[in-house]
């Protein structure tokens, strides 16, 4: 015993309690580096010590604090620096979700697939292999056959076949009857699977298969399919049984058929863009007309005003055959002042009768050129406009219109809203791209009330500019057609104004085009009357037809709710017999039109852009559809600013009502898939898929209506062009301009080193157009290496109008921005609008969240509160 | 002289001191760098143009100073780095400079025809004084292009204007020193390229302190830095010339 005794003190006596102590003091400092709340210390140091008899030496290097860093980064919504119960529960939730749902071992992995993240592209590889080696093939082999069977001499004998009448005629009754067959012949629901199988793969080919023919097929195919849904849901899906049933339904039917009806007659219309050629002017100035420019305006501030005039005195074309007129509504005498300062024809009127069809008419009893070329006053026009549209004028006597593209070169708000400015094609890409040029093909070009001429004989004859409706131009054009008179599009961008300001600038414009096209389709319809071609009413029905998609928009957006809330079958069908005449319907169109109208427009965009308009254009549309009288003419703002990003509730409010209507549809289905009839889950799961797109488009609303900033007054227009600066010291550099704006220009020299510049620097703009030179004075507003931004220094009207004159009135000065778009991929597209949804829930989410914080201070608490529970995504550490 | 195996260019000022020297010594640099053999003559007596090429102040040889002495010309010929050759003036001394005239009418061109020009893409320039008439000499006859140097000021236009007749052809017009900051000059500019066609314009030369400092330097300001805006505007010159002299496809 006393051994052991002596053992134990021995043991004792000769350890070495230094040692021990500078253990201690080494924890205790850095227990203390830690800085965490006492209550936690022994936690702390318990769970380091138990890692540490369970580790062991893979630890040994942690010293305590950095043990203590790992902890943290784990916990990071928990301030360990102070104790509070509530952190505790936190930190219990916590730790169930880490030790639930994020292991170490998935840490490692998120941070091995963060560095390795361009290995997993096996499946890629396999898929551009197939297709390397058996699709291309493929089609190129039957591209090649297919050329080599179409000489000069076949060709020549099959238009010689066709030109015999009684043929053709009955070639196309056979047709039609086929067609008609093939629509409403029934099928076995395996049958029909069939034939939507085949139709598919026989789209999908020629969508890569070029010309036009190509296109043509497919849109029959599209037609044929979309008919045969068509004709099945009015035969065999109306719910004659149920009453509520059966009347909703009958309204998604009219929704569908107006959607069918507006799909065909657009194949017609844009059928075969016809790409007019420009007409060459005679060499001889003495044959070249007279030509008045008229810009009218009303209330827009001179400095919209002063580039299109000056852009339209830079018009090249015979000084004495060229006169510039401002028609002033407003009677605004600096307006006034600025024309006979600067040599312009300035007009006023005694009253404002018709707002601008009278103002315009009023200047046409006042002028006496032969010809009248109308521009807004933000439209400002290249040197090269009337030679590009006065050669078929003089080639053609029977000749009354020749319109031009209307081109922005501020962001238009959905451009800016979801940032896309020049990235993808904008809204009216695809009117003046294909629709247009389609219209010209039947003689059938609408006249757009701005950059275009008219001949000054015809527009007297139909009594001047239409003043009967608020869209005076279309009627105009639609009454110089009927008195048999031609019309023309160019397509090239000869002018360039500002887009509308705001969302709801853009609702109030879009209201006033759809009311003025409803009136004319009251007061003078197309579809009856004299005058017209067959085609040119089809043109102009499909126009006036398309401002109705504010009701069947609204209608698709909340029919699956009937199922979903109401509980009542608004298609009588099986859900497998739905989704095979649906599904191929759809999918060719989107994917005919794809093809045919990619390059001017995203597959699904058209639904966001109607959705926003929808609520705001379905009640003006009825109203005037009901008395077209009502209703005047509202001035469309431009040139205005946005201080700041908000998000616009006061258009947002119907969206809200019915983005919670979906949601509470989405729950409803999950509360019937849990405790309803099992017979009913395929149709709730149906309508929730199509509801869930819904909100998806619901979200781009939102995120379109969520205003950005927009504080340039100035809008910089991005265009490449060589020039030569000088700096104050004389030493001269070349440079390319990146772009320019009326106060500046953003600019890259051209140098191999870099060259100094400091902010305040002077330095010259030398711009040039061909033997016109004019330099500028301006400041260095900003350096980064070679790029500089530069500022004019004297911003006097003198200058403003040398700088059109090289800039803003080059004859190229729009035509360079020509999209190089490839090939649309339909399910990446689908995906971009799955994402600006949830980008506009997320900024939704945002702005409601601001909005309770600053209304509702204590609901916000209570909310910040509830969330901190929440569980939270660690840090990356350091280790 | 029945076949001329050389292109000769003059260039001449169209009044005393706008620059033609410049002018002459960074087009034969840019030619011969681009790959034209080329051979220069300075005729003004201020014996500037080896200046230009590399060639010091202190050197006072030069080809009509050995005329004057009698003795070969041959000894004056040089060769700058790039390999432009050149007859610099040489310095020649006030009293000495009436022993000009006693110099037979076209010793030029009989110098020239004693040269043996290996390459059929050579190209010969001849710096000559505005104050001496071309007209009528042999010079101008053998000549394929001349390049009057104009400056945007007042003075040159009126020259212009009052020997708007004579010209001729083969003349081509270069604006030098062109001040863009300047209303005046850019006006002039406007006046000058309205008043010929624009075939005939070879180009504008800006006024850039890039070129006084080349000159500073000993050298010419295509030899300093190629990436200089004045750089480009001798080398679009010369692709010009170049292409005036062997047509189109000579490059």
């Amino acid at each position: 015993m006393s051994y052991i005794l002596r053992f134990t003190w021995l043991v004792i006596s000769n350890y070495p309690y230094e040692q021990l102590v500078k253990k201690f003091s080494i924890v205790k400092s850095e227990l203390k580096k830690t800085q965490c709340s006492l209550i936690y210390k022994p936690f702390i140091i318990v769970i380091w010590l138990l890692n540490w008899a369970f580790l062991g030496n893979k630890i040994e290097k942690h010293s305590l604090s950095i043990f203590f860093q790992n902890v943290c980064s784990k916990y990071p919504h928990i301030r360990f620096h102070r104790f509070s119960i509530t952190d505790l529960v936190r930190i219990i939730i916590q730790s169930a979700y880490l030790v639930l749902f994020f292991s170490e071992s998935e840490r490692s992995k998120r941070i091995i697939i963060q560095s390795n993240n361009s290995k997993f592209h096996v499946y890629k590889t396999i898929e551009s292999l197939v297709r390397k080696l058996i699709v291309e093939p493929l089609r190129s082999g039957i591209l090649f056959f297919s050329k080599a069977g179409l000489s000069q001499e076949q060709n020549d004998k099959r238009i010689r076949f066709l030109k015999i009448k009684w043929l053709r005629v009955t070639l196309t009754i056979l047709m039609l009857g086929l067609a008609f067959w093939a629509i409403v012949v029934p099928f076995e629901p395996i049958n029909q699977l069939l034939f939507s199988l085949i139709l598919w793969m026989i789209a999908l080919w020629l969508r890569s298969t070029p010309g036009k023919l190509a296109t043509f097929v497919m849109m029959l195919l599209s037609i044929l399919v979309s008919s045969r849904y068509i004709w099945w849901r009015t035969t065999n899906s109306l719910n004659i049984d149920d009453g509520l049933g059966f009347i909703l339904g009958l309204g998604l039917l009219a929704a569908e058929i107006y959607t069918w009806l507006v799909l065909v007659m657009g194949y017609m219309q844009t059928a075969w863009p016809l790409q007019r050629r420009i007409v060459q002017l005679p060499p001889d100035y003495d044959n070249w007309p007279s030509v008045d420019i008229y810009i009218p305006t009303y209330n827009e501030p001179l400095k919209v005003l002063i580039p299109t005039v000056f852009a339209a005195q830079n018009i090249d074309w015979p000084e004495d055959k060229l006169n510039v007129y401002v028609l002033d509504d407003g009677k605004r005498e600096n307006i006034k002042n600025f024309c006979s300062q600067n040599n312009i024809n300035y007009i006023t009127r005694p009253d404002n009768s018709y707002a601008k069809a009278g103002n315009l008419n009023h200047a046409l009893t006042k002028t006496h050129g032969e010809f009248v070329a109308i521009f807004d006053c933000d439209h400002v026009p290249v040197r090269s406009f009337l030679q590009m549209t006065m050669g078929g004028f003089i080639k053609n006597k029977n000749l009354a219109l020749v319109q031009t593209p209307h081109h922005f070169f501020s962001p238009d708000p959905f451009e800016r809203n979801l940032h896309v400015f020049n990235e993808e094609p904008n809204e009216g890409e695809l009117f003046y791209g294909q629709i247009q040029d389609g219209n010209d093909l039947w003689n059938a070009t609408f006249f757009c009330g701005s950059c275009a001429v008219l001949r000054r004989g015809p527009l007297e004859e139909v009594g001047g500019i239409a003043t009967e409706t608020v869209t005076e131009d279309a009627h105009t054009a639609l009454k110089l057609h009927r008195l048999g008179y031609d019309s023309s599009y160019v397509n090239l961008k000869q002018a360039a104004g500002l887009a509308t300001e705001s969302i709801s600038a853009h609702i109030g414009q879009r209201i006033r085009w759809a009311r003025g096209m409803l009136q004319i389709f009251r007061v003078d319809n197309p579809l009856f009357g004299k005058g017209l071609s067959f085609m040119q009413r089809i043109c102009y029905s499909n126009a006036m037809l398309h401002f109705f998609y504010g009701l069947p928009r609204l209608v698709f957006l909340t029919a699956p709710l009937t199922f979903l809330l109401l509980h009542t079958y608004i298609i009588y069908a099986p859900v497998e017999t739905i989704f095979l005449y649906v599904v191929p319907a759809i999918f060719l169109a989107n994917l005919t039109n794809s093809r045919h109208q990619g390059k001017y427009r995203n597959t699904f965009w058209a639904e966001l852009y109607e959705s926003v308009l929808a609520w705001y254009i379905f009640r003006p549309t009825l109203v005037a559809l009901i008395s077209p009288k009502k209703g005047k003419f509202n001035v469309t703002e431009k040139g205005g600013v946005v201080n700041k990003d908000y998000f616009d509730w006061g258009i947002g409010v119907p969206y809200l009502v019915l983005i919670l209507l979906n949601f509470l549809g989405i729950a409803f289905g999950i509360w019937r898939i849990s405790f309803g009839p099992e017979s009913e889950i395929s149709t709730i799961i149906m309508n929730m898929v199509w509801t869930v797109y819904n909100l998806m488009i619901l979200g781009g609303v939102m995120a379109i209506i969520t205003e950005s900033k927009q504080v340039r007054v100035a809008h910089r227009i991005e265009y490449k062009l060589p020039f030569s600066i000088c700096t104050q010291d004389g030493f001269v550099y070349d440079a390319v301009m990146n772009d320019y704006s009326e106060t500046g220009i953003g600019l890259k020299v051209l140098s191999e080193q870099k060259i100094h510049f400091d902010l305040g620097d002077k330095v010259t703009v030398v711009l040039h157009r061909d033997e016109i030179v004019h330099s500028f004075d301006t400041t260095v507003k900003f350096v980064s290496n070679n790029t500089l931004g530069v500022k004019f220094d004297d911003e006097s009207l003198g200058n403003l109008r040398m700088l059109i004159q090289v800039t803003f009135s080059r004859a190229d000065a729009w035509e360079i921005h020509t999209m190089n778009r490839d090939k649309e991929i339909i399910s990446s597209r689908l995906m971009s609008i799955f994402k600006i949804g949830i980008k506009g829930y997320s900024s939704l989410f945002f702005y409601l969240h601001s909005y309770i914080k600053e209304h509702l201070p204590q609901l916000y608490l209570v909310g910040l509160y509830l969330a901190s529970y929440l569980p939270k995504t660690p840090r990356l550490s350091n280790s | 002289m029945a076949t001329k195996d050389y292109k000769l260019v003059i260039v001449q000022g169209i009044k005393g001191g706008v620059g033609t020297t410049t002018v002459t010594a960074n087009l034969a640099v840019s030619l011969t760098k681009i790959g034209y053999k080329v051979l220069t003559f300075d005729g003004c007596t201020s014996n500037n143009l080896q200046l230009h090429l590399g060639m010091g102040v202190d050197r006072t040889e030069g080809l009509h100073k050995n005329l004057i002495n009698q003795q070969p010309w041959i000894d004056t010929c040089f060769e700058d780095k790039n390999g432009t050759v050149f007859f610099p003036f040489g310095k020649v001394a006030n009293s000495d400079l009436c022993k000009l005239n006693a110099l037979e009418p076209d010793y030029l061109i009989n110098i020239l025809n004693q040269i043996d020009f290996e390459s059929q893409s050579s190209i010969v320039l001849v710096d000559y004084p505005a104050y001496l008439s071309l007209s009528d000499t042999a010079l101008s006859l053998a000549c394929d292009i001349k390049i009057n140097v104009s400056t945007c000021e007042v003075a040159s236009y009126s020259r212009l204007l009052q020997s708007l007749d004579s010209y001729s052809e083969k003349d081509m017009f270069v604006l030098n020193r062109y001040n863009p900051e300047s209303k005046l000059e850019s006006d002039i500019r406007t006046l000058i390229s309205s008043e010929f066609d624009q075939s005939r314009f070879l180009g504008v030369i800006f006024e850039d302190e890039f070129i006084h400092q080349a000159l500073a330097q000993n050298t010419s300001i295509v030899d300093l830095n190629e990436y200089y805006k004045s750089s480009k505007d001798f080398y679009h010159l010369s692709m010009k010339l170049s292409s005036l002299l062997f047509g189109p496809s000579g490059e």
